[in-house]
């Protein structure tokens, strides 16, 4: 139960960061996206199921408030949640190399979804990819070595309040 | 959680279809009571998180650009004076316009708007739009298709009320287009959006007429044909002129900083056309 009210409250966390203290940390009109961040984390650390989960209350928060119509980002946040947590039976959660991967290859495919249902010209979409959608993934992947490790005690605190109620598999 | 564990594939294809039964009806359905439900929550965070890195960030300023901040205080009461003295000329010709537009029978073309001023609280976190959310909505008296202004030019339109905040939309935006004339030459056109050029701020604008006279540095201003913006409202100059041979574009540089916009001016007023047409008769 407590893993849901979380899954509730953390995108609404996420997006007041987002729109508000990530405008100021831009470098060269570049800006990190938390959600993809917070999404990679918590895939990681759960499964795939839950990471959709996520992914699809991020996505209708930023459909709500920036969105054309709504449930657009669900989906793709969606699909970016669940294809992170693939590796989760394979993976040591401690290690900080994964999530950095998957961090950088979850912007690329998000974003390359996103510019290919927006508009289908493929120089638009190159020169997308090349200078917006590159550096944003490499300031993501940085990012992820700070909010790696408060998301892994986040869910250290979920999983050892579900032991003490023995819901726990 | 052990359902979820169960039945993974099911549940992922339920969300997967109501994603997509969600975006096509949300085409001809509106689906602002979730946000309005949600706005509770959001916009006063929102609303204190924002003026509060606002007032850190001026004091960081503040110490460390100090000198600065002098030599900028002394140019300004220079300008102040001038300015002053500006004045007592323009209400001259004011006056003087007022009477000879009064012999002529013509309706004022530049009246005086009345405006509010709003917040900016959140910016858009996607890239392809440039959206921004202010802290007025229809609860302060706004509606959809108001003009949004900078103290410098145009900076954009309401695309969406809501009962607290409403989505503004900048004309750099991708998706937006605007009627625009040359102040010098009369010459009509459109600015758009474009992506290369959005990221620097910056917008296109293109020239109806193929001999259209620029020049860099022209004045762009709003014209009469637009539906939503009243005419004469300054919104750029040009920056650089790229001719074909049948067409005319240059980049135009908005007044408006919508790179650091904090506050912004709503004109309280839709120029709908069918507003306009009844006025007329």
């Amino acid at each position: 139960m407590i893993r849901l009210v979380v899954d509730f409250f953390l995108p609404i966390i996420a997006f007041i960061i987002n729109s508000t203290i990530f405008e100021h940390i831009k470098l060269h009109s570049v800006k990190p996206d938390l959600f993809i961040i917070i999404i990679v984390c918590m895939s990681v650390l759960r499964n795939d199921i839950e990471g959709a989960l996520l992914g699809f209350m991020c996505g209708i928060m930023q459909d709500m408030f920036f969105g054309k119509s709504l449930g657009f980002f669900a989906l793709l946040y969606m699909l970016t949640g669940y294809f992170c947590g693939k590796p989760f039976k394979y993976i040591y959660r401690e290690n900080y190399f994964v999530p950095m991967i998957l961090c950088f290859c979850a912007t690329f495919f998000f974003d390359g979804c996103y510019f290919l249902l927006k508009f289908l010209r493929p120089a638009e979409i190159f020169y997308a990819l090349s200078s917006i959608v590159f550096p944003q993934a490499v300031y993501n992947t940085v990012l992820i070595l700070v909010f790696y490790p408060l998301m892994y005690f986040l869910n250290k605190k979920i999983e050892n309040h579900e032991i003490r109620r023995r819901n726990f598999f | 959680m052990r359902f979820l564990r169960r039945n993974k594939k099911l549940i992922l294809l339920i969300f997967i279809i109501t994603c997509i039964v969600l975006i096509f009806a949300s085409s001809f359905l509106s689906f602002g009571f979730i946000s309005d439900t949600f706005e509770f929550i959001v916009i006063p965070i929102e609303k204190f998180c924002n003026s509060s890195i606002n007032w850190v960030g001026s004091k960081f300023y503040l110490v460390t650009n100090i000198f600065e901040i002098e030599n900028e205080n002394i140019q300004l009461k220079e300008k102040i004076e001038q300015y002053n003295l500006n004045e007592q000329r323009f209400k001259m010709i004011e006056a003087e316009n007022k009477k000879l537009t009064n012999l002529i029978n013509i309706s004022q073309n530049y009246p005086n708007y009345e405006m509010t001023g709003a917040k900016v609280i959140a910016k858009d976190t996607s890239k392809l739009f440039n959206i921004f959310i202010i802290d007025k909505g229809l609860n302060d008296g706004l509606k959809n298709n108001m003009v949004v202004l900078d103290s410098n030019g145009v900076v954009g339109k309401i695309t969406e009320c809501r009962n607290n905040f409403s989505k503004v939309s900048s004309i750099i935006d991708d998706k937006s287009s605007l009627s625009i004339k040359n102040f010098r030459t009369d010459d009509l056109g459109f600015a758009k959006g474009d992506l290369k050029l959005k990221q620097d701020g910056l917008c296109q604008i293109e020239f109806l007429d193929a001999a259209a006279q620029i020049i860099e540095g022209d004045e762009i201003v709003t014209s009469n044909l637009s539906e939503i913006f009243p005419p004469g409202l300054l919104v750029g100059h040009v920056q650089k002129i790229e001719s074909n041979s049948n067409t005319i574009t240059a980049i135009l540089e908005p007044v408006a900083d919508l790179k650091h916009l904090e506050n912004v001016l709503v004109i309280t007023k839709v120029f709908d056309v069918q507003e306009n047409f009844s006025m007329e008769e």
